[in-house]
């Protein structure tokens, strides 16, 4: 291994590293806050905190993703395209990592009437039945996503995984309902919700406003078949 | 005759994926499209023209042997 | 060799030389006949290699730059195999290209004898004239010619017209060969040079015609001697002129010295900008032009009138330029289009000068070798020397200033050329 191959391991280290760093820090403030207040409700702190993480770091991967995907994203200096793309990534593995860490704590909390069926199944749960079922989806959204998306060379995939990337979108959407219907903190959080949302909506707007490439190219393609004429024999 | 790696312009897409993979073979330019090493393939870089050109959702990459670089 | 004054937009021939008639009309197949005979036998092997060999000798080579020996060319498409096509490119993608289109009015014979040659040669299947869409008077002036050999019986071999959408690139070789193998008229990647013109169960050559006009030349039963001539188009305020050039004559020679111009762009749209000085005393030849790495490219010359502005010109060639992208390769759809504007820049002038001046030194590297075809490359070479010659006149606009007298443009980038 070389020194340049070295520096590059080191930046995919250093991003995963990041997010682990920022999502454990997260999740610490907020269960010494529980420790504070309650003993007894960990689980339950637990599951709250490893939520809001989860939806901090699935925004985090929209954002990211958008900006890697934007038409003129490409002549940006405040930050290199390739770290973008690592970061991108490196969120979207954490949000999902850290939703499981939510689905499971869910599942064993006793407060609320979830349970094993209710995290994984949708309309199984009888504690918040559609806002539970919103965020079983996203999860599964996610995963989709992100599993084509690393399979997007096979031949399976090739084809599909940009749509399916797109419709990511709808998962974040989902994942925010879910989010703010059944948080108990909303009404606290309920400016930060607004404002990450509005973000996300306008960056969205902003990336779809121009075609991208390939549809210019099809465009240009379509029309550009020569006529034959036979005037010879 | 060496072997190089090329890409083939007309089908990439600037996904990108091709330079975390390859970090020493390609580099983004200001657009987002990947510049390739024109340099023959050392023993070294082999193995990541290989995982890029594996990874390229858009099959854009290729290794060719040639006589020179051209 | 004279020169004929004519209208912008239209375009007379000059009187006398070998490869056009007199007047500037199309020669019909009983006066082309009485001038360079009928076509030399090619029946056996002997007569194939007999042609083969003196394409050779009198050293027939491709146009555009690469400067490609023909008969490496045909030599290599024979080894790929019979059953190929091969095609004429009547397609001059530049509005201010007009060489192509000044042979095909007026000789079409000649260049259609030299692709039945080539044809004999290669063992072709069939044989082709690539040409846009929207050339009237090259099309009419071939639709003639074609009418005139199928009543003589001439040709072997099916020969077709395909007509192309009007674009720049579609005239790039790779396009052709991409059309004629069935698909779109835009460029293609090719990963090796050699796999373009012969490789699968279709090869395409594709040759310019100019040079099928001088292998044309050598099928001929009249025994012309090789003719080491050029075909320029001369592009100055009064129009554009076609002049076949010897190899001997100077650039201060195929210039009127009443239009005093110190810069000259050589090449066309994706040529170079040159100082008159270092090239006054050159030949119009391809080969000793090469040694002060200059290249007639398209055959264009075009000294600037001292009356316009280099900046303001370059700025509206560059855009022209990006606009005829075939829109496939990234590097070319976003760096043109960026180069574009920043050049821009530099003709408006005033503080954004120095920004994109900076922008360019870093940018332009980036963007050589970047697309399927060489239609960036060709830009960047267009601007990188403009940047040096008119250094000049950067610092000027960077003051506000321009050297220009006059605001009318002087390159075109509209053109459909008229034979008179
Ligand atoms: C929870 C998982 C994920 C979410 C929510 C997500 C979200 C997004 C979004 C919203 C975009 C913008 C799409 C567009 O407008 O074209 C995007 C782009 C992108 N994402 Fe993800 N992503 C996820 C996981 C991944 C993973 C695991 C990878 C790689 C292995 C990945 C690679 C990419 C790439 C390469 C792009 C750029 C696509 C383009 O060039 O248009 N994503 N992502
Ligand atoms: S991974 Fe493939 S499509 Fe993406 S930038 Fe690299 S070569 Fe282009
Ligand atoms: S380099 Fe430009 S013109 Fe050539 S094929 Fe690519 S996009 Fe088209």
């Amino acid at each position: 291994m070389n020194t340049d191959q070295a520096v590059s391991t080191r930046a995919v280290v250093s991003s995963l590293l990041l997010g682990l760093v920022f999502a454990t820090s997260v999740i610490l403030v907020a269960l010494s806050v529980a420790q504070a207040s309650q003993a007894d409700t960990f689980v339950w702190i637990l599951g709250r905190s490893s939520g809001i993480t989860a939806l901090i770091m699935l925004w985090a991967a929209s954002v990211l993703g958008l900006l890697v995907s934007h038409p003129n994203s490409h002549g940006w200096t405040w930050m290199q395209f390739v770290t973008r793309l690592r970061l991108h990534i490196g969120f979207s593995v954490f949000a999902i990592l850290i939703t499981i860490v939510h689905l499971v704590s869910l599942a064993l909390d006793q407060f609320v009437d979830v349970g094993w069926a209710g995290a994984l199944i949708p309309m199984a749960s009888n504690w918040e039945r559609i806002p539970v079922t919103f965020g079983v989806l996203s999860f599964y959204g996610m995963l989709l996503v992100a599993v084509t998306a690393s399979l997007a060379n096979s031949a399976i995939f090739r084809r599909s995984w940009l749509w399916l990337h797109r419709i990511s979108l709808l998962f974040f959407v989902m994942a925010f309902g879910h989010g703010m219907l059944t948080g108990s903190d909303t009404d606290a959080l309920f400016f930060g919700y607004v404002i990450a949302g509005v973000f996300v909506f306008i960056l969205a707007i902003w990336r779809y406003r121009k075609p991208s490439i390939r549809r210019k190219r099809k465009e240009y393609v379509r029309d550009t078949k020569p006529r034959i004429i036979e005037e010879s024999r | 005759m060496n072997k190089h790696l090329l890409i083939d312009p007309t089908k990439c897409d600037g996904v990108g994926i091709c330079a975390i993979k390859a970090p020493d073979l390609i580099q983004m330019d200001v657009w987002g499209f990947p510049i390739i090493e024109s340099a023959p393939l050392t023993d070294n870089t082999k193995k990541q023209a290989k995982k890029a050109l594996r990874a390229c959702p858009k099959k854009a990459l290729l290794i060719i042997e040639r006589e020179s670089p051209a | 060799m004279t020169l004929t004054l004519l209208p912008a937009n239209e375009i007379r021939y000059d009187v006398g030389n070998s490869l056009f008639p007199t007047g500037s009309r199309r020669f019909d197949l009983t006066e082309f006949e009485a001038r360079f005979g009928s076509s030399i036998p090619l029946e056996n092997n002997a007569d194939l290699e007999a042609l083969l060999s003196r394409i050779e000798q009198a050293g027939v080579h491709g146009r555009g730059g690469a400067h490609f020996p023909s008969a490496v060319k045909i030599r290599s498409a024979i080894l790929a195999g019979a059953g190929g096509t091969v095609i004429a490119n009547a397609a001059e993608g530049e509005p201010s290209a007009a060489k192509d289109a000044a042979l095909w009015q007026t000789n079409p014979h000649l260049v259609l004898r030299g692709l039945a040659a080539v044809g004999a040669l290669t063992q072709a299947k069939s044989l082709g004239v690539w040409v846009h869409e929207d050339s009237y008077s090259t099309r009419s002036s071939m639709a003639g010619a074609f009418k005139e050999r199928a009543a003589a019986e001439i040709d072997r071999l099916p020969l077709r017209a395909y007509l192309a959408p009007h674009r720049y690139v579609s005239g790039e070789a790779s396009a052709i060969i991409n059309a004629v193998q069935g698909g779109s008229a835009v460029p293609k990647f090719f990963p090796t040079k050699s796999r373009a013109w012969g490789e699968g169960n279709a090869p395409v050559l594709v040759f310019n015609s100019e040079t099928l006009a001088h292998i044309g030349l050598l099928a001929s039963s009249l025994n012309w001697a090789p003719l080491e001539s050029t075909l320029v188009t001369l592009l100055t305020l009064n129009g554009r002129y076609v002049r076949e050039v010897s190899s001997d004559t100077t650039f201060a020679e195929l210039l009127e010295p009443s239009d005093p111009a110190e810069h000259v762009l050589l090449g066309g749209y994706g040529g170079q900008w040159v100082n008159w000085q270092d090239i006054a005393h050159s030949r119009v030849h391809e080969a000793s032009l090469a040694g002060q790495g200059l290249s007639l490219g398209a055959g264009i010359v075009a000294p600037l009138p001292n009356s316009h502005c280099g900046l303001i010109e370059t700025s509206r060639i560059v855009e022209w330029m990006a606009s005829q992208s075939a829109q496939q390769c990234g590097p070319c759809i976003f760096g043109l289009q960026w180069l574009a504007e920043d050049i821009q820049a530099l003709a408006a002038g005033g503080r954004k000068v120095i920004g994109a001046l900076d922008r360019l030194n870093d940018r332009l590297p980036q963007l050589m070798k970047r697309g399927a075809c060489s239609h960036p490359d060709g830009v960047v070479r267009m601007t990188n020397t403009a940047l040096e010659v008119f250094a000049s006149e950067i610092s000027l606009h960077r003051k506000n200033k321009c050297s220009a007298s006059s605001t009318q443009p002087f390159f075109p980038t509209e053109s459909e050329i008229h034979a008179v």
